[in-house]
């Protein structure tokens, strides 16, 4: 029983983990708490949707093109409503998101309406039974997904030439530019590659839930309670974060109460800002 | 000497504001003023934290909430007259703000606001949740409605001039914070909280002053609003209803006590008008923010002002905080 939460918490947790990923680097490269990170995560099952279930396309040509309508719809999302608020004051950035995040809520429900459609597994579901221990190898995929990303992320930013303007970018726009580092063209590829981040978290978490327009509202809030948890600096916190996130409501809901389940998510986030605000990853503040 | 203006500008916006229901008993529109004055009083008590010292709440509806609930609870459950729903509302919800600010506010940056929509929907979570006490999804029905001496206030229009009034008086105590040496003291930790605190001024205790008076005024918005509706529900009291809030803040302007008012207005009556195109009037809602805040971040409180200047003929009024911002972010 507890291994069974163990290994399902697990797999939400690594869902939460990359869409904490997306509010970390928000934070870093932007320095806005962004609302519309969940709604990220619902464009990117929506097109999942649209390709797959509603083209037919094969799973594994739809999953690169969701990707791809990802990436776009990213690109302009940020040429709209946030590149033109680059410089303006804190506040008036978070609202922004906040109304591109309602502005594009409620365009997906214009679209196709607000009720939820069933989304076919893509994983298998059927079972593998290991002595009592029950694994449903959509569990497994998403973990491993997950992680793989996870790793590729850290990858890019600590290997790679643009991975490294990107931090350098965030760390100091200034110095940044006086090095030859094209700062917008960076702080858009931040954007876009949070964008599908979400948009891939999104996907996986498809399956699991129904797809519809407002699925983006709630695990948009558990995505930035892990990031917090993890520490809102730190690419392994993101994922220690909503790994610890995953599974804490996966023991709560099995052990305490589901109807508490939310709840105990933000209270675990808030204890942690509380006692440690720079995340269980991040420095010391 | 002062003109025919500034002699007539509060007896006239008093008249325009009491005289509303003389114009109309339509129970639609005159809910609709009632919400209107609501969302001002909540708009205006994000302002006093965020328009005086830089902190902001996206989690405000949480202390709305325990105002309509603690209300609500003690009226029906308990039996008490209204006045002590009220008081009580601004009190409970004052300390839950304490609370919560006590360990967060130590913190520089966007903590607040991190720990505050956390705390929105924890509070949201155990409304639905506590059914023994908030009676759950299903709601607090038979609240009661206030009488004045001989009057009840039970129909929307009477009930007008309770919600009217207690906006007055918070736009006044807001307008006196405004003016204290406790506010300046808050204005200055927004404008600079290094060179604040080398003045000597204790920026953590000033900051959790704000917020508690900010969610205490929630609060007694919360009251009003339970003792309009006479039922409470979690459903009103959810993220989406922070957000709004922060939005008619926003819209108005930061720091605009007019601004706030108009802002809350603006947005209670825009989505009624916007029924008409039905599915897409949250998108428009969308749109509309993220212009407002694009193009006209002083929000509508620095049209107000120049207006009033321009009424008032104090010499030419310009934008120079907005210059000054820009100038600010460029460095």
């Amino acid at each position: 029983m507890l291994l069974q939460q163990l290994i399902q918490g697990l797999a939400i947790g690594s869902v939460y983990g990359l869409l904490a990923l997306g509010y970390v680097l928000m934070w870093q490269a932007w320095a806005v708490l962004d609302f519309a990170r969940g709604d990220a995560a619902m464009m990117g099952a929506f097109f999942l949707l649209i390709f797959n279930v509603f083209l037919k396309i094969h799973i594994l040509l739809a999953f690169p093109l969701a990707i791809a309508a990802s990436a776009l719809t990213g690109f302009i999302i940020e040429r709209l409503a946030y590149r033109p608020l680059v410089g303006a004051r804190e506040i008036n950035r978070l609202i922004a998101t906040i109304g591109a995040g309602i502005l594009i809520r409620n365009l997906y429900r214009v679209m196709f309406g607000a009720d939820p459609f069933p989304f076919p597994t893509i994983f298998g579901e059927h079972p593998i039974y290991i002595k009592h221990l029950m694994i449903v190898p959509q569990n497994l995929w998403i973990t491993g997904i997950g992680f793989a990303l996870a790793i590729l992320l850290r990858l890019f930013l600590l290997k790679t030439w643009r991975g490294k303007a990107m931090r350098a970018a965030a760390q100091d726009r200034e110095t940044a530019a006086l090095m030859g580092i094209r700062v917008k063209n960076s702080m858009t590829l931040t954007f876009v590659v949070a964008t599908v981040l979400g948009g891939i978290a999104g996907m996986l978490i498809a399956p699991l839930y129904f797809v519809m327009a407002d699925m983006g509202v709630l695990i948009g809030l558990k995505g930035f309670a892990a990031a917090v948890l993890g520490g809102i600096e730190s690419v392994t916190g993101a994922m220690v974060g909503g790994i610890i996130l995953g599974i804490a409501e996966n023991l709560a809901g099995g052990f305490i109460s589901s109807g508490y389940q939310t709840a105990i998510a933000f209270a675990l986030m808030i204890l942690v800002l509380i006692f440690r605000p720079s995340g269980i990853m991040g420095r010391r503040l | 000497m002062r003109s025919l203006y500034s002699k007539l500008k509060i007896p006239v916006m008093l008249v325009v504001l009491y005289g509303l229901p003389f114009v109309t008993q339509d129970p639609y529109v005159m809910h609709l003023a009632n919400m209107a004055m609501i969302y001002s009083i909540l708009a205006l008590s994000l302002n006093v934290l965020t328009g005086f010292t830089g902190q902001f709440s996206v989690g405000h509806a949480a202390f709305y909430g325990i105002g309509a609930y603690t209300s609500g609870l003690i009226t029906v459950k308990l039996g008490w007259p209204i006045w002590a729903g009220f008081i009580a509302a601004g009190v409970i919800a004052g300390l839950a703000g304490l609370l919560l600010g006590i360990p967060t506010l130590r913190l520089r940056g966007l903590y607040l606001a991190v720990a505050t929509l956390g705390f929105g929907e924890i509070v949201y979570q155990i409304l639905v949740n506590w059914v023994s006490l908030t009676n759950g999804p299903k709601g607090l029905t038979g609240v009661p409605s206030p009488t004045i001496g001989p009057w009840r206030l039970d129909m929307y229009h009477s009930y007008y001039y309770l919600s009217a009034t207690a906006l007055i008086v918070v736009v006044f105590l807001v307008y006196r914070l405004y003016y204290s040496r406790v506010g300046r003291a808050m204005l200055a930790i927004r404008e600079n909280e290094l060179a604040a605190e080398a003045m000597g001024i204790n920026s953590t205790y000033y900051k959790i002053t704000a917020f508690t008076i900010s969610s205490f005024f929630a609060g007694i918005a919360g009251a009003l609003y339970a003792h309009e509706i006479m039922f409470v529900s979690p459903e009103s009291f959810v993220n989406a209803e922070s957000v709004s809030i922060l939005c008619m803040m926003v819209v108005g302007g930061v720091g605009s006590i007019p601004g706030s008012i108009v802002g809350a207005i603006a947005l209670t009556i825009i989505p009624e008008y916007l029924r008409a195109v039905g599915d897409w009037r949250l998108v428009l809602y969308g749109a509309v923010i993220v212009l407002m805040v694009t193009y006209a971040p002083q929000g509508l409180g620095g049209w107000i002002t120049a207006l009033d200047h321009w009424l008032a003929g104090t010499g030419h009024y310009r934008s120079g905080r907005a210059k000054k911002d820009k100038v600010a972010a460029e460095v």
